[in-house]
């Protein structure tokens, strides 16, 4: 596996068991076997390596936005939003936003702009839809950050069972 | 508070000795290290949370308990979930009680007899609120935030009561 790969793998595991704070270049290269000067050739700093991170997930969050805001297409947004939350690269959505609010900060912008623009596309519908559409995306969310504190919490059939009643589909479907 | 305006990494000895006014001494007497004063701070914040939440003595229906679990977590003079955050930014190992915390509530909804996912599922819309509120305030407005609380209580997501499509 090419070292810049094996870098940005290691974050997720480094993250959840020594904190989002503790993600150093020092445990980085812990984990990824990768010398801190083949680190530093890839990334120059820890914060272009958080940037990776945002840019993947702002990579997910353009498939939402290219679905458009035609309201008919609104289960479609629920699937794409899903895919963003839960891409097996940083293991849950909130990787790359809490990695930004500790260690670089300034990224959080790029992230919350684009949510803006998700949140936008539901714009047109009525409260009546609108809300249960909201809470699904809060739902995803909410389970992204409970994967990040306690990834067993649940049984593999209540995980399927929670994604279906959300996207329609069971968890290993969503990247398919 | 100073998790809330710094980020969690802010939280040092010297700047809860500021916030608090104990003097080096009186804080360092008590806490030898910032791991030991995180481990107090978590500890004693999962218990002010569960409390509020009436884990031990959980309601009897389903709404009482989910409406109950959205009072605690999203009231905004409560402070103790933040916590968590502190937690996750500095040392996951001290979460142990939060986890289980979570775990002893999601028991309560799957031993009711009924089937757990819709209550699995509002509790986490309720969790996503609260994060939203935490990572990026802007994101609701007041009114669409007390829409969102209002409609969670009656949220059945489980029986697909979701729009297939709003008709043009």
């Amino acid at each position: 596996m090419k070292a810049k790969q094996r870098i940005l793998d290691a974050v997720p595991g480094i993250a959840t068991s020594r904190g989002l704070s503790h993600v150093t270049l020092a445990a980085i290269k812990e984990e990824s076997g990768v010398s801190k000067s083949g680190i530093l050739y890839h990334f120059g700093s820890k914060v272009e390596i958080v940037q990776a991170l945002v840019d993947l997930m702002l990579k997910h969050g353009s498939e939402v936005e290219n679905i458009g805001d035609d309201p008919a297409k609104v289960r479609e947004r629920d699937l794409a939003y899903a895919r963003c939350n839960f891409d097996p690269a940083y293991s849950a959505i909130p990787l790359p936003w809490a990695l930004a609010m500790t260690a670089a900060p300034e990224l959080i912008e790029e992230l919350s702009e684009q949510a803006r623009r998700i949140d936008a596309l539901e714009a047109e519908l009525p409260e009546s839809d609108w809300v249960p559409t909201m809470l699904t995306r809060l739902a995803l969310d909410g389970l992204s950050w409970s994967d990040l504190i306690d990834k067993e919490r649940f049984t593999a059939e209540e995980r399927d069972a929670l994604f279906t009643s959300l996207v329609g589909c069971p968890e290993d479907q969503v990247h398919s | 508070m100073i998790a809330l305006r710094e980020g969690p990494s802010a939280v040092t000895v010297d700047a809860v000795m500021n916030e608090t006014g104990f003097s080096r001494g009186g804080v360092t007497h008590y806490f030898p290290s910032q791991h030991a004063l995180l481990k107090e701070v978590l500890s004693v914040s999962l218990r002010q949370y569960a409390q509020r939440l009436g884990a031990d003595t959980p309601a009897p229906t389903e709404a009482e308990r989910t409406e109950r679990y959205a009072s605690a977590t999203l009231d905004v003079d409560s402070l103790d979930r933040v916590a968590l955050m502190l937690g996750l930014a500095e040392a996951p190992a001290l979460l142990d009680e939060w986890i289980a915390l979570y775990r002893q509530l999601d028991e309560v909804e799957r031993q009711s007899g009924a089937s757990p996912t819709d209550s699995f599922l509002r509790r986490l819309a309720v969790d996503g609120l609260w994060w939203t509120r935490m990572t990026d305030p802007e994101r609701f407005t007041p009114e669409q935030f007390e829409a969102l609380v209002e409609g969670v209580l009656s949220w059945t997501p489980s029986r697909g009561a979701r729009p297939e499509g709003v008709q043009a």
